[in-house]
């Protein structure tokens, strides 16, 4: 990725500090509420069958009140920090942002005239907070690529060696384990700053091409700068995935990471018959996303629900809740299977926020897969 | 003794209202973040003014070992006290202020 500028001292140990209170609302706050949801369940005998039911004896606790507020505040923080690390150097970033390179392995492709979504867009107009607490969300701010840079890091409690300074070694597993070793071209939906879409690259070396779409032009050029310096061949093209305007069957390989999760179940019917389209028979589509609310004991799917209000995440309640395979299954695809990614990494702290207690679990990365018939 | 406000709690309570807020009084939620930001204020101090010491130690000039003295030193303690107090009573004075 594009260099950024060093923080200062006090900018330093302001992120140092938020990575420390996290990590301890984590490891002791969120852990203290399951250790206290146990020791309640055991002693009433009655464990409840419902995250609802978990979520009446949870919420009203003092502690889960100071960790919900606490993951709320750290989080404005963090992307205020973030923000103002990079604010006295706009001019050294400008630089950087319009600085393309000369001989490009890939392309960038921007539409000015792509109309945003509502949904997308207006999220203070209707007094909810914005995407991930991301002041103004992705979409309007030219800085959000170093802003989401450094602020994504802090997220993953890891600023200091960053998180997107490589494709994340989970991303590149989650990528070869598409179905084939020989794709031809491949479509990264929803790619944002393109982690998922390097990650393929590095995967299918061979592939004819590899693309990755967004309708966020800032979020775009990000990405496009990050795989130029890193010598991968991508095109990033500003579309909107629920009608990109590419060719039936134009891809054998149809992916996405942590896209799901940010779409009303109308757009992402929307989104599934597109890819149904887009997809060449017999290929396969495979996503990176939250484990549902079933597949989790009912206490960690109502700490896993905090998101959705807590971290600004409009649809997550909604998409949780669905049976994505039956979404599926009923665009046509075949095949349609979903589990924890098999990739085991210790140190990963989980993406939901009140799912981090510092211990890995392995359903934390959940994935969905299927395939279209081969005709 | 001021008049009660004429606006309902919840325009009252500002922009914490808006989005979410964790605790029934959505003030609640904007004093720990208050708190929350003096943490990030104080944790600055602290780690600013233990890299000031490493930086004159580098310079060799010691004087870890003279703020410990110091802080024990029995003449500077009156001094410390008063400090101490008004600090406190600074701190404080919105809770002592009836």
């Amino acid at each position: 990725m594009p260099e950024l500028p060093a923080p200062t001292q006090e900018q330093a140990a302001h992120f140092d500090y938020l990575e420390g209170l996290r990590g301890y609302n984590y490891t002791v706050h969120v852990k203290g509420i399951l250790d206290a949801y146990e020791r309640a369940t055991t002693a009433d005998r009655a464990a409840p069958d419902t995250m609802d039911e978990a979520g009446v004896i949870i919420a009203p606790s003092p502690l889960y009140r100071f960790a919900a507020a606490t993951q709320h505040l750290a989080q404005k923080m963090g992307w205020a920090a973030a923000r103002r690390s990079l604010e006295g150097h706009t001019n050294q970033l400008a630089d950087v942002l319009n600085r393309m390179p000369a001989e490009p392995r890939g392309r960038l492709v921007l539409d000015p005239a792509l109309e945003l979504p509502e949904y997308y867009t207006e999220r203070d107009s209707e007094g909810r907070d914005d995407i991930h607490l991301v002041p103004g969300g992705y979409w309007g701010d030219p800085l959000v690529g170093p802003v989401y840079e450094r602020g994504g890091a802090l997220y993953r409690m890891a600023w200091r060696t960053g998180y997107t300074g490589s494709p994340p070694g989970a991303l590149v597993a989650f990528a070869k384990g598409a179905p084939s070793d020989d794709y031809r071209r491949i479509l990264d939906l929803g790619c944002s700053f393109g982690g998922l879409t390097m990650a393929l690259r590095q995967a299918y070396p061979d592939a004819e091409e590899v693309v990755g779409i967004d309708i966020s032009s800032a979020a775009l050029r990000w990405a496009h700068l990050t795989a130029e310096e890193r010598g991968l061949a991508i095109a990033f093209e500003q579309r909107d995935a629920t009608a990109t305007g590419y060719p039936d069957s134009s891809f054998d390989l149809i992916s996405g990471f942590l896209l799901l999760h940010e779409l009303s179940a109308e757009i992402l019917d929307a989104v599934m018959a597109e890819a149904y389209r887009l997809l060449r028979p017999g290929g396969h589509i495979r996503f990176l996303d939250m484990p549902p609310y079933a597949a989790l004991p009912p206490e960690r799917a109502f700490l896993q629900s905090f998101d959705c209000e807590g971290n600004g995440e409009a649809f997550w309640d909604e998409f949780l809740s669905r049976d994505f395979k039956a979404v599926l299954r009923a665009c046509g695809f075949v095949h349609v299977a979903d589990g924890p990614l098999d990739y085991e990494e210790p140190n990963y702290w989980g993406t939901a926020a009140l799912l981090r207690t510092g211990e890995f679990r392995l359903e934390n990365r959940w994935v969905n897969q299927a395939d279209k018939p081969a005709g | 003794m001021s008049s009660p406000p004429d606006h309902p709690p919840e325009a009252a309570a500002g922009p914490a209202a808006r989005g979410y807020h964790a605790f029934e009084d959505p003030v609640h939620d904007r004093l720990l973040g208050v708190i929350l930001a003096l943490g990030a204020e104080v944790w600055n101090l602290r780690e600013r003014l233990g890299l000031l010491e490493s930086a004159l130690a580098r310079q060799g000039v010691e004087v870890s070992a003279l703020i410990e003295e110091l802080a024990l030193d029995p003449e500077r303690a009156p001094a410390m006290a008063a400090d101490r107090d008004a600090f406190l009573a600074r701190f404080l004075r919105a809770v002592s202020a009836d």
